[in-house]
């Protein structure tokens, strides 16, 4: 026992051990089941270029744009925080109450410290992740007008405080999403439809990000004092809103893609038929709200060009992601694989050449959807 | 002689390097109940997801009336009735929603009068405008049942379909399902652990080890052990299993 400092021996820290040990187990299990070790070299390979390109490319504009902001900057971060934390509180209070360690003999407080652990976790990962891109863009001197310290401090005070607000806001209503109400036709014996199929990307977006829990948050953020004018601050919180919208919206999209084609494969629809169904109202959506978008990103300063260009590369990514994740509709390790390549090549190319990625991306996954039916 | 709606031969499957399914060789004919017995991770249910086209087989075909599933999905699948497990029903639809879906996968003009009849024996329809994680497990594997039987399919593939559900409600399917046998309409291929429904119901059965087809009953021996001892199904598995 020596060097362990009398903690092996603790029978709190003991009974905590359980809980961290099947923490860890869970994660390396789960990522040992789904990735093998050239994989996760890919990936990693993969994650450092984004992150390069990102520093590269993107950094100094962002970093000048939100060291303009600096109090705007913390209450975004401050809200996404908010935002993870109160889903994470959620769903991992319910797993330790409900799951299958639930009937353990555990003191509430061994629980409460995990679900706090596991809580805090996805924001303050985003917050390393920020600080490494911001001491990354300052060693490779791409950026050097010192503005870089403040921006960390103003993301960190706003993880810190998104995590404390998010904790302590009230919990999102449990299970089941809306009313039935407004889904119901009454009309049962009509004339059958895939509507139902092509609304459910758009339902799963609404369970995933309530518009009341982000409506609770933005009430907080608006009584806080910012740095720019009113106007500014809300055309700030807008155009972060919408973007995680876009951004939970293409996820839904690759969960129902999944979901859907395991539940409707034994049935003889068409592929075509049924990634039309999942795609349609996602496609809209994505046009409209990006092409939003990019006209606030305008207004609040951003470079008309380097503006249209995001929004094109978002574009690109959706439409290379949501044909991939159809055409893998197992959630397989390929699928995965080739999401990350496909959004490192297309990032690469719009940083070679702007207004080439969409293109690129739309005869990728025209070709790829037409292979996929034709099989 | 009729030709078999259901044809398996020399099928192998596995998941990645495990092999679950080895030279399975089967038919089934219209007319039949046929019930597939077998211990936990025998292969039961990865037999019927090959049938059902969920996985791919290794090696081996699956001609569901006359059409391959794996060259020709669409074709074997007009044929196919398949009963999900209910855990992967989709949440955030409605009862409603997923019938029209698969009648429209079906290219049906409306939900088969003869399933919403089936919805109200089984006293789902007032469920039927909730989401489905909102069921139980019970009114789960009721709606698993119905969109298996949308369209009027052949060949009905139900695992386990009988679990969870309340003692009325399974005499209900089990004779909805005789009634459609009967007629000469459908087979019913069924994985289940409950001996008491195979000798009740089955015309044949067949008991799957090892990813194997160890033994198979004909009608005349399960009538004989229905009629006789109904115990000697139960003994005659433990034979097989301890003997292979």
């Amino acid at each position: 026992m020596r060097g362990t400092f009398g903690l092996q021996r603790n029978p709190a820290w003991l009974r905590r051990r359980v809980l961290l040990r099947a923490w860890r187990l869970e994660s390396v299990n789960r990522i040992r089941a789904r990735y093998s070790s050239w994989q996760l070299a890919t990936a990693l390979l993969g994650v450092t270029g984004v992150l390069a390109w990102l520093v590269t490319y993107w950094g100094p504009s962002f970093v000048s744009l939100a060291g303009r902001h600096l109090i705007s900057t913390g209450i975004v971060l401050a809200l996404q925080s908010a935002l993870l934390t109160n889903h994470g509180r959620k769903k991992w209070t319910e797993y330790y109450s409900q799951g299958w360690l639930a009937t353990l003999p555990l003191d509430r407080q061994d629980c409460k410290t995990l679900v706090a652990l596991r809580t805090c976790w996805p924001p303050t990962a985003v917050l390393i992740v920020i600080t490494v891109v911001l001491l990354a863009a300052v060693l490779s001197a791409r950026i050097t007008d010192g503005t870089v310290f403040p921006v960390a401090a103003s993301c960190a005070v706003g993880t810190c405080g998104g995590i404390l607000m998010g904790w302590w806001l009230p919990q999102r209503d449990p299970a089941i999403p809306l009313p039935a109400s407004s889904l119901v036709h009454g009309r049962l014996g009509g004339m059958p439809a895939l509507a139902a199929l092509s609304g459910w990307p758009i339902l799963q977006t609404k369970v995933w990000l309530r518009p009341r829990s982000i409506a609770r948050l933005m009430l907080v953020a608006l009584g806080l004092p910012m740095d720019v004018s009113g106007n500014a601050a809300v055309a700030i919180l807008w155009t972060f809103i919408v973007g995680l919208y876009l951004v939970v919206l293409l996820r839904a999209t690759i969960e129902v893609a999944g979901q859907g084609a395991n539940w409707l494969r034994p049935t003889p629809l068409s592929f075509a038929r049924f990634a039309w169904a999942v795609l349609r109202y996602p496609i809209l959506k994505q046009l409209l709200w990006s092409g939003l978008t990019t006209g606030m990103l305008v207004a609040l300063g951003m470079n008309p060009f380097e503006a249209l260009s995001l929004a094109e590369l978002w574009l690109a990514i959706f439409a290379a992601v949501s044909s991939i994740a159809l055409v893998h509709a197992h959630g397989s390790t390929q699928m995965r694989l080739k999401i990350l390549v496909s959004i490192c090549c297309l990032t690469a190319i719009e940083t070679v050449k702007h207004h080439i990625a969409l293109p690129c991306a739309l005869v990728f996954s025209g070709w790829q959807l037409n292979r996929a039916a034709r099989s | 002689m009729t030709e078999p709606l259901l044809q398996i031969s020399k099928l192998s499957a596995g998941y990645g390097i495990r092999r679950v399914l080895h030279g399975i060789d089967l038919e089934i004919s219209r007319g039949e109940w046929f019930s597939l017995l077998g211990p936990n991770g025998s292969g039961k249910s990865t037999l019927l997801r090959c049938v059902s086209g969920q996985v791919t087989p290794t090696s081996g075909t699956v001609l569901i009336g006359g059409a391959c599933v794996s060259r020709a999905p669409r074709d074997a699948k007009r044929l196919l009735g398949y009963a999900h497990p209910p855990e992967r029903l989709p949440g955030l639809l409605t009862g409603e929603q997923c019938l029209e879906i698969y009648a429209a996968a079906h290219d049906l003009p409306a939900i088969d009068p003869e399933v919403l009849d089936l919805a109200e024996d089984f006293r789902l329809r007032p469920f039927l405008n909730q989401f489905v994680d909102s069921y139980s497990l019970g009114t789960r594997q009721k709606l698993s049942a119905l969109l298996a039987l949308l369209g009027n399919p052949s060949l009905i593939v139900f695992d386990e379909a009988f679990n969870g559900l309340d003692p009325a409600s399974s005499l209900v399917l089990k004779h909805h399902l005789q009634e459609r046998i009967h007629s000469g309409r459908c087979a019913v291929l069924l994985a289940t652990h409950a001996l008491d429904t195979v000798l009740s119901y089955s015309s044949r059965a067949a008991l799957l080890l090892d990813g194997g087809l160890a033994r198979t009953w004909s009608q005349v021996e399960l009538d004989s052990m229905r009629t006789g001892n109904p115990g000697a199904l139960e003994v005659a598995m433990a034979q097989v299993a301890s003997a292979s």
